[in-house]
């Protein structure tokens, strides 16, 4: 058995995306493109989305653009977001 | 192991494959969630279900087998583990929004490495050696992940590589010179073997101390002129002498010994180095790494100074390893065995105060 602490990676599964999505009230503005990347402010779709998370009491989109992603493992990096 | 094995052999069928699966998940836990995880890509294949499972058993395989490996090449490195937990459509957006955390998106099965290279990524930024990059400078840090997750994807098959050199090696890399300089020294003192029992060790024990003053930059600084050193010490032919064979650390506080000056060994004369390393505790270093050729005589002699060291320096030795190493012959490296011994100083501080700070920590002159 593992000997050592494991970090928990919240994930959620493409087929459960709207779910998820529509718990959280916003499958409707997913759907008509009205989610923007935090970072590039491009439109958020099933092709581009790399993850999410709470700030400021909203929820936050990243698309998976380089720069978008390298933005994020710096907030991850400085602790301002938690897995 | 054998007593085991024998008692396997009386056993019934059944019971003994129980017991040898339980022996497996005890023993080889990560091996054990990769075999599961080849298991249910079958399975998913073919029902088109199970798809989740694995995602999340493959991903945790691989990142914890990964995270084994580094436990034994480092052995201060607090091993972690990665568990990939789904969340469901149950949570409402105020609990989603308190709980403050990241949610990676997972792809279906047939971008199963996008999701593997996302999710190691991740835990390699925000949980693998957090201690090794506390006081680094963000080119620093950033080139050490980099790294660290190009040894992870060499052990990978070539698809798992492609996806992780498009999505992250070259855009980030090629984004920044310093990043790409970083890499390519800590690619040169990989191939000395030294980039995890010395480099990331002693950044984690610099990630475990505090100072009463911390100035950034003379911290960063410092780690620049130990990468530096190591890389000139990578770089040297055997039995050169003109390039600095010891460090001294402002902040790292290491002191790096060379056992390879074949008169000295031939005769078993350790006082040379005895008084050497003396000296380098009089300044207050904390951390000695004896480094040398695994071939028995020097290997022995490396164990007679660690030996006298411990006994009469307040030293004691922290790990020991043969590891593989291409050093340079006239210019051409050559793969060989080379032995390591870390001691480490009994006064070893984790917090420095104002006046030892005022007192030691300062460039030796």
């Amino acid at each position: 058995m593992y000997r050592y602490n494991k970090q928990e990676v919240d994930s959620v599964y493409d087929k459960d995306l709207e779910k998820i999505l529509d718990g959280l009230g916003l499958l409707n503005k997913f759907k008509s493109g009205k989610l923007k990347c935090k970072f590039c402010h491009d439109t958020i779709s099933l092709n581009n989305l790399h993850s999410f998370f709470p700030e400021a009491g909203k929820i936050r989109f990243i698309c998976d653009k380089s720069n978008c992603v390298k933005e994020l493992y710096y907030l991850l990096r400085e602790n301002k977001i938690s897995l | 192991m054998n007593i085991l094995i024998e008692l396997l052999k009386y056993l019934s069928g059944p019971v003994a494959i129980i017991i040898t699966i339980l022996i497996l998940l005890i023993k080889y836990p990560e091996k054990v969630e990769k075999w599961i995880s080849i298991l249910l890509r079958f399975f998913h294949i073919i029902t088109r279900k199970g798809g989740r499972a694995f995602t999340a058993f493959d991903i945790q395989g691989r990142i914890n087998e990964f995270s084994k490996f580094l436990k034994n090449e480092l052995p201060s490195f607090n091993q972690i583990g990665i568990r990939v937990h789904w969340i469901t459509e149950k949570e409402t957006p105020s609990e989603f929004i308190s709980k403050n955390r990241l949610v990676i998106r997972m792809r279906e099965h047939p971008n199963q490495n996008k999701n593997f290279v996302n999710a190691s990524m991740i835990f390699i930024s925000k949980a693998l050696l957090t201690k090794v990059k506390k006081y680094l400078s963000k080119s620093q840090k950033e080139s050490i992940d980099l790294f660290i997750a190009k040894k992870l994807f060499d052990k990978e098959k070539p698809a798992v590589k492609d996806q992780f050199f498009d999505d992250y090696f070259s855009i980030k890399a090629l984004s920044s010179d310093r990043i790409m300089q970083l890499i390519e020294k800590y690619n040169i003192i990989d191939k000395v073997g030294l980039f995890y029992p010395v480099l990331i060790q002693e950044l984690n024990f610099l990630g475990e101390k505090i100072f009463y003053k911390q100035k950034s930059f003379s911290i960063v600084e410092d780690v620049k002129a130990f990468i530096n050193f190591l890389v000139n010490y990578a770089n040297r032919d055997v039995g050169e002498e003109k390039i600095p064979k010891n460090f001294e650390g402002v902040f790292c506080r290491c002191g790096i010994v060379i056992i390879a000056r074949s008169s000295k060994v031939a005769v078993g004369d350790t006082k040379p180095f005895i008084h050497y390393i003396k000296k380098l505790l009089e300044h207050k270093l904390e951390n000695i790494y004896l480094i040398g050729s695994a071939y028995k005589i020097n290997k022995d002699f490396i164990d007679q100074i660690s030996l006298e060291v411990q006994k009469d320096l307040n030293l004691s030795k922290y790990f020991s390893k043969i590891y593989n190493a291409q050093i340079k012959i006239h210019g051409v490296r050559i793969e060989t065995k080379s032995y390591l011994v870390l001691l480490r100083s009994s006064e070893a501080l984790r917090y420095y105060d104002k006046e030892y700070q005022k007192q030691f920590i300062k460039p030796i002159e």
